[in-house]
């Protein structure tokens, strides 16, 4: 096996919980995108960093690359049709390519890359491991390297989160990482007992949470399937919902005080209502969760951030300020582009002008700046 | 008997961790007997007027975390409205674990010789 090993000249420190006073202006650091993808072309990618046993199998059973989504998506490989590099290959393949149509262009102080591999969607769990392993081998060796801008994420198994913390707390030592990644359509809510490894691991290595738009495990809503990409796509506040609601009610808060939670690519209009919707329920109904010491929303304004990506915009800009002001936090927000996907958000048009200047340079830079503690690292 | 002070039955008229609706001239009120002691609020909620008096007498789980028994601390005390689950405790009217405020009235009790007597203040 010719793994190279993740950097670990990148030393990790811990971040402290969030302070919803904190503010991470003034650091020089002026867009942060907080949600870039990267993709290997084909599982041919990932063999320098599997075992011979890994690739002789893949090889000889012809396995695709696992994907996250059963609905053709109008745009192929939800894709900007100006993504697609000289190469031939997929869009979000080649860093220098993204490095040119996304950090340079816009002047991106630093970019976060979640892959959308589908570790967890191999029922194989020897396998689903060894890609889990190479997953983060390939993002250090082939695109952290590339470019200091680039940030990683840790993809895990969500079928063995005793395997996923160890490769977490081994992954972590190379600070370039800056979080755990979980896709939010899952096999159960992430707060339920069996995924207590992952994130006590994350929290132990000071890492942050992300929980990203896609996954499956069941039908994609409550209701069952859906027929087009549109209702897969809208329904995803659902799912996001649903872990929301997890995490809070089955305490994992109050195990792991320290653990700090991002969700990526869910939109944020939908969490007042949540919280007040929560609330109310806490009311008639915390004595079946005895473990929770203050109201549910406090712990989502205490743990929970959220990137803009896919940004909601209402006929009337105002009303997005109105839902600003409701969630009460103005670190809650952090800036994304999605690049190379076809809902894109250009850093200069996404957020309305209505956006008063100081929350407008928390949410493009001084919010993820103090979340993911970039200057610290 | 203070002018305030309104003989609401024989004591015997009252089981422990029931909960008793008296009338007190247009009144109503919400009587629990706990033990040989007697405890009273107004019998509307301040939630959304549901009648307290057809709700049930509880206590209140204990602090714990995650996959710890759940054990109920304060039985006799905590009294939970019929309609929305609010919970009150029954001697100071307060609501518990409430994310925002709400009180119910509470009233004295004693008790003089078998009769139980209520001051309505």
């Amino acid at each position: 096996m010719n793994r190279p090993a993740v950097a670990t000249e990148h030393r990790q420190e811990s971040s402290p919980v969030l302070d919803p006073h904190a503010s991470g202006t003034g650091s020089g650091l002026t867009l942060i995108d907080a949600d870039v993808h990267n993709y290997p072309h084909a599982m041919e990618d990932f063999f320098p960093f599997l075992s011979e046993r890994w690739r002789t199998y893949i090889k000889h059973s012809g396995m695709p690359l696992p994907g996250i989504s059963m609905y053709p998506k109008v745009f192929e490989v939800a894709a900007r049709r100006d993504a697609w590099p000289p190469d031939g290959k997929k869009p979000g393949t080649n860093p220098i390519f993204s490095r040119q149509q996304l950090l340079d262009p816009w002047k991106i102080d630093l970019a976060i890359l979640n892959p959308l591999v589908g570790i967890s969607a191999v029922q194989n769990v020897d396998l689903s491991n060894a890609l889990m392993r190479a997953t983060n081998d390939w993002m250090a060796s082939v695109w952290l390297d590339a470019d200091p801008r680039w940030r990683g994420s840790i993809v895990v198994n969500t079928h063995d989160p005793a395997s996923s913390a160890g490769e977490i707390k081994r992954v972590a030592q190379d600070s370039r990482f800056v979080q755990v990644l979980l896709l939010v359509r899952s096999h159960a809510p992430y707060g339920r007992r069996q995924f207590l490894p992952i994130f006590e691991a994350a929290a132990e290595c000071g890492l942050p949470v992300g929980i990203h738009f896609g996954g499956g495990g069941g039908p994609i809503t409550p209701c069952g399937w859906p027929s087009y990409y549109i209702e897969d796509h809208t329904a995803m506040v659902q799912a996001f919902e649903t872990q929301v609601i997890s995490l809070v009610c089955e305490g994992i808060f109050e195990r792991i005080p320290e653990l700090r939670v991002v969700l990526i690519e869910g939109g944020f209009a939908w969490i007042p209502a949540l919280m007040w919707r929560l609330d109310k329920n806490y009311r008639g109904l915390h004595s079946e969760v005895p473990w929770l010491k203050k109201a549910p929303s406090e712990y989502i304004k205490a743990h929970i951030r959220a990137t803009t990506q896919p940004m909601e915009e209402p006929s009337e800009p105002r009303h997005l300020i109105a839902i600003l002001e409701m969630l009460q936090c103005d670190d809650f927000l952090m800036f994304a582009t999605d690049y190379p996907h076809w809902d894109f958000d250009a850093p200069d048009r996404a957020l309305p002008s209505q956006v008063p200047k100081d929350l407008r340079e928390k949410i493009m830079a001084g919010n993820a700046n103090s979340f993911y503690g970039f200057e610290r690292a | 008997m203070d002018s305030k002070e309104h003989d609401v039955g024989a004591v015997s008229e009252f089981e422990p961790g029931e909960i008793r609706k008296k009338m007190v001239g247009s009144r109503a009120i919400a009587i629990v007997r706990k033990g040989d002691s007697f405890l009273a609020v107004r019998d509307l909620c301040p939630h959304q007027g549901a009648p307290l008096s057809s709700g049930t007498v509880s206590g209140t789980p204990r602090r714990c975390v995650p996959g710890e028994e759940i054990v109920l601390d304060r039985v006799g005390e905590i009294l939970i409205c019929p309609w929305h689950g609010w919970e009150f405790d029954l001697i100071s009217g307060g609501t518990l674990d409430n994310p925002r405020s709400g009180r119910v009235r509470t009233y004295p009790v004693r008790v003089k010789g078998n009769r139980v007597i209520v001051n309505i203040g």
